[in-house]
């Protein structure tokens, strides 16, 4: 009797780890797909809104591991733009002059610095390389999260929309 | 060593500190500003008017104690004189041979600063972008009353900035 009941005993502390177990297993295998951009304390980017020329301009942080991964496809999907002739996608202008994105580590399999304005992406890593954003998509997608955020004030939003020619899109 | 030897010494010192601390005008030299790097993104139109890399985003009126409050001409002139910039005197001409600089204001957005360069040119750099000689435009900067400044609709004035020859060493007390 005292062998069966701690037969008993263990079968149920095992079918009580089940769960624990496959939660493990699935956490694991989420880990293995996409190893390269686990969000990890620290990592993640810094979006910056280049608009103003004196005082601090707009941040904000990606840090979860969709919005890593969204941008790393969006990025992986985005066509070489061959005949690129300016220095750097960033003009040197006032009001509104694109996005500055810095990878905290070298967790996320991104570039150090990612400079995006005006249909162009530059992607820094010790040499530039220069994308294409048709449409100024990802330039759009990044500017609503940064409203979506209320980093950006009525006059600082008048200036942008009207850079971006109209209102970018699903912005309220 | 003597009073006389000592008195000499003291003479020498404050002739060095004197020299060191002459204003003088700045060259345009973009290249010391536009690294792509640390010294460019750090340094904004404040640092590169009045000559001087900080690496802090510089802004009017902190090294003071007295940040700016509002965006409008009067609130940035106010926190930059704190810093010991001059308003241009009525003559037209900086006292000491600093460098003249300008403000413009956005207003209720932001504020710039223009810097005149030994080229009798205007050049500024859009925060954390190149420092250039041109205008939104393209067109070399002759006059920033004058220049395409975007949304910084409203021209301040000009003021005299203690500047430098070598490139980021202006003597102007700015944070």
């Amino acid at each position: 009797m005292r062998t069966s009941s701690n037969l008993e005993s263990h079968v149920t502390s095992l079918i009580q780890l089940v769960p624990a177990a496959a939660l493990l297993v699935l956490m694991a295998c989420a880990g293995l797909g996409s190893a390269a951009y686990a969000a990890e304390p620290g990592s993640g980017l810094q979006v910056t809104v280049l608009v103003y020329s004196g005082r601090p301009n707009p941040t904000f942080a990606i840090e979860d591991e969709a919005g890593v991964l969204d941008l790393h496809e969006a990025l992986s999907a985005a066509e070489p733009y061959a005949d690129f002739q300016r220095e750097t996608v960033v003009p040197s202008i006032l009001g509104y002059h694109g996005l500055r994105l810095e990878t905290r580590s070298d967790a996320e399999g991104l570039p150090k610095v990612i400079l995006i304005y005006d249909g162009a992406i530059e992607l820094r890593n010790g040499e530039k390389r220069f994308l294409a954003d048709p449409g100024r998509r990802l330039e759009r997608k990044l500017i609503e999260q940064a409203i979506e955020r209320d980093l950006l004030d009525e006059t600082t939003l008048r200036a942008i929309r009207q850079e971006l020619g109209g209102k970018p899109d699903n912005v309220p | 060593m003597s009073r006389r030897h000592w008195g000499m010494a003291g003479a020498v010192a404050f002739l060095v500190v004197a020299v060191g601390a002459c204003c003088s005008l700045p060259s345009y030299t973009p290249a010391f500003w536009n690294d792509g790097g640390q010294v460019q993104w750090n340094n904004n139109c404040y640092n590169y008017a009045n000559n001087k890399r900080t690496d802090t985003f510089a802004q009017p009126g902190t090294a003071a104690g007295s940040p700016w409050t509002a965006l409008t001409c009067p609130a940035v002139d106010v926190a930059a004189v704190a810093d010991g910039i001059e308003r241009l005197p009525a003559s037209g001409a900086c006292p000491k041979k600093e460098c003249r600089i300008a403000l413009v204001v956005w207003p209720g957005g932001d504020y710039h600063w223009y810097r005149l360069d030994t080229s009798g040119r205007w050049s500024h750099k859009p925060g954390g972008t190149q420092a250039t000689d041109r205008d939104n435009s393209g067109n070399l900067i002759t006059n920033p009353e004058t220049a395409d400044r975007g949304p910084y609709t409203d021209f301040c004035g000009y003021y005299c900035s203690c500047s430098s020859s070598t490139e980021g060493q202006g003597h102007e007390n700015i944070q």
